[in-house]
């Protein structure tokens, strides 16, 4: 990119095109005075909190460029800028498009029974049912994956491998079915357990890693102390030295994956969390604030200050490590939103973009077949869209209760219709939104937190660190468009 | 007064991803690549 062409200066050039004639060609170009006017481009500026750039955005494209700070307003008022946005803005729209509205479902979780032998202070799911709820048979469980493939096989392209994640709830505590599904159709659907390790022996483990498919494991603190404060059995014992043990078992394995669930019991310490994955070879890690969308997730929830605190540390930690040792641990959530400002299809979470994934990217199935836009909806009966059993996945994907989650977008909300880095939030998350507002058409309940990491995370790429927070290959397979 | 001129680069970034039926678009679990 040049340097920009030498302000026009003040000009009361007339926007009918005006000028012609006595002097000569015209100065008027529409690219350039109607930045921020009529059909011209829209720039917002954004304090990124960095000492030598500030963000140009074109909100509707999720188009930025990080400008020198003293020349922003050049920038914005030259020639440039508007001209070479205006060139590519189609096909800054279409991308943007595509990852909104016209992607097709590719994955599902599925809960293979209500019950937990934990009882974590945040699941999403109601305490009753993970106590005493009941398991699905494992011929049930079959016939819901062959009705899974059969719309899969139905809407994807040819070849296509859908994801199907066992989650939870405790998948575990029906493994014999969820193990008869992996082993029928391991060849078809890419399969995940999300487990909290208290079951995962090793013949599970080898029979998992035998069929590839990934294991996610929950932690939420790097010492005992922290982790068991949300982690903990019916009885009140903590479970962290087992899953400790289980994610020593399993470094290495290409399909582990940690998530952590950040709550206010544990928000201080995401640093030293940072320090303990790296420490042990871990590589991708999710650390994920709670939901609030039952009372005990809503709870828990972290100052939103606090968490972009500790949160930004945890990842200049991570950094930092990375430097010194050569060996990335990339934080999932972070990465993908890193994905969302330089290449928004890539995306792999769906969570920060509007609409976001539920009900369109993927759905969630309870241990009933009940079927809902996501497993945070699954303890929200008015977002089961029906039965697995008794209806065609089409026709559910239809009902009121997808339609108005895949419907809400950020262009219907305040302050977020405004806001310059709404397609790197996407006012996440629905369920969480209707659990505290009785309704979809809020903002985001961490709507702080949510700003300043985008603030963050150009920050970073400002700083160069954009490579180094990211998965090794990011790139591949994309098309770069240059537009400055 | 002269205007400082400033040594630093714009930055824009920016890449398309054709979606092909393997796009992956998860929540809270990232499906890591296990392959068989």
């Amino acid at each position: 990119m040049k340097s920009p062409a030498p302000s026009p200066g003040p000009s009361l050039q007339p926007l009918n095109g005006g000028g012609k004639g006595a002097g000569g060609e015209a100065d008027y170009n529409p690219s350039v005075n109607q930045v921020n006017a009529g059909y011209g481009p829209h720039f917002d500026v954004l304090e990124v909190g960095h000492p030598d750039y500030v963000a140009l955005i074109n909100a509707d494209t999720a188009f930025w460029v990080l400008s020198p700070r003293a020349e922003a307003l050049d920038y914005l008022l030259g020639g440039e800028l508007p001209k070479s946005y205006l060139a590519k803005e189609a096909k800054l729209a279409a991308d943007l498009e595509t990852v909104r509205f016209k992607l097709l479902p590719s994955a599902v979780y599925f809960n293979p029974t209500e019950r937990c032998n934990l009882d974590c202070g945040y699941c999403y799911l109601p305490r009753e049912a993970r106590r005493g709820g009941h398991d699905m048979d494992p011929a049930r469980l079959l016939e819901a994956l062959a009705k899974l493939k059969d719309f899969f096989a139905s809407t994807l392209p040819e070849g296509a491998r859908p994801q199907l994640v066992f989650h939870g709830s405790e998948p575990l505590l029906a493994k014999a079915a969820v193990f008869q599904g992996i082993e029928k159709y391991g060849d078809y659907f890419r399969f995940g357990v999300q487990t909290n390790t208290v079951l995962l022996d090793k013949e599970a483990i080898d029979f998992l890693k035998a069929h590839g498919a990934g294991i996610g494991i929950s932690l939420d603190g790097p010492t005992p102390q922290v982790a068991d404060r949300t982690r903990r059995t019916w009885g009140g014992r903590g479970v962290f030295v087992q899953t400790v043990k289980v994610l020593e078992e399993l470094v290495g394995y290409p399909g582990l994956n940690i998530s952590t669930t950040v709550t206010k019991e544990n928000v201080r310490s995401l640093p030293e969390l940072v320090e303990f994955f790296h420490a042990k070879g871990v590589t991708n890690a999710l650390l994920n604030p709670v939901r609030g969308t039952q009372l005990g997730g809503r709870n828990l929830m972290a100052d939103q200050g606090e968490l972009a605190h500790f949160f930004f540390k945890a990842l200049d930690r991570s950094y930092e490590l990375c430097e010194k040792t050569g060996r990335k641990l990339v934080i999932g959530n972070f990465a993908n939103l890193l994905l969302g400002l330089v290449a928004p299809g890539a995306r792999r979470l769906m969570c920060d973009i509007s609409p976001c994934g539920g009900g369109r990217c993927f759905f969630a199935i309870g241990a009933g077949g009940e079927v809902a836009p996501c497993s945070e909806f699954l303890g929200l009966p008015e977002f089961h869209g029906g039965n697995l059993f008794e209806n065609s996945v089409k026709d559910l994907m239809g009902t009121r209760a997808f339609v108005q989650v895949t419907t809400r977008t950020v262009e219907q909300l305040e302050p977020c219709k405004h806001c310059a880095v709404r397609h790197f939030c996407g006012a996440p998350c629905p369920a969480e939104v209707y659990a505290i507002n009785g309704n979809l058409n809020a903002p985001a309940p961490m709507c702080e937190f949510y700003a300043a990491q985008a603030r963050y995370a150009f920050k970073v790429i400002a700083d160069g660190r954009l490579d180094a927070l990211l998965w090794d290959g990011w790139k591949d397979g994309l098309e770069e468009i240059v537009v400055m | 007064m002269a205007k400082d001129k400033c040594t630093k680069k714009p930055i824009s970034i920016r890449y398309t991803c054709k979606p092909n039926g393997n796009q992956v678009g998860l929540s809270h679990y990232l499906m890591a690549d296990a392959k068989k």
